[in-house]
């Protein structure tokens, strides 16, 4: 059975070319992995981060570990999809391929 | 039981034929570990996939807590030909 909040979470995921659920709030990461990975989604162009704090909604982070299945935050969905957390995105970054997923993101 | 360095390299050698591993002990502690993984299962998947197929061959050990942390960087063979 699919979690009850799981469409809350698509639209969020939809509605942002990049999107990020983390501790705290991209102008107030409350955890140094979260503000980590939103540094790293700026320096790959992606201007303005919005995301989603899940400290402020427990029923959304269940949500969220359920629908993505990956057990940590912050997730970055870029495009609608699950890209991975702060050490995947910056791995991802020091080899080039953020940028490019982030402006095709960007384009829609 | 902790895992020793080449114990943690064959079992993540078991993920597929043909992958190679290094590990590193982060801590000296044998229980905090870095890991570069160069897999032909890794071939057109995207890291987060990468990573997924590690961390399910791992999960056991890490749900004991044998090991409690595990850093990886995923590599296609194909990638490295660059």
């Amino acid at each position: 059975m699919s979690h009850p909040l799981r469409t809350e979470i698509e639209k969020l995921v939809q509605a942002h070319p990049v999107y990020i659920f983390m501790k705290g709030t991209p102008d107030f990461p409350m955890c140094g992995f979260s503000a980590r990975a939103v540094q790293v989604l700026k320096a790959a162009g992606a201007g303005k981060v919005e995301g989603f704090d899940v400290l402020s909604d427990d029923p959304m982070w269940d949500a969220l570990e359920d629908y993505s299945q990956w057990p940590t935050v912050p997730q970055i969905f870029i495009g609608g999809k699950f890209v991975g957390g702060c050490d995947i995105v910056s791995e991802m970054h020091e080899r080039g391929e953020l940028q490019p997923m982030v402006v095709e993101a960007l384009k829609k | 039981m902790l895992l020793t360095a080449d114990q943690l390299k064959s079992k993540l050698e078991t993920l597929a034929p043909g992958t190679r591993a290094e590990v590193t002990d982060l801590t000296g502690t044998q229980d905090h570990w870095q890991a570069t993984i160069i897999s032909p299962a890794f071939e057109g998947k995207m890291m987060i996939e990468q990573h997924r197929l590690v961390m399910k061959l791992m999960q056991a050990d890490i749900d004991s807590g044998v090991v409690h942390a595990l850093t990886i960087k995923t590599f296609a063979p194909s990638q490295l030909k660059a």
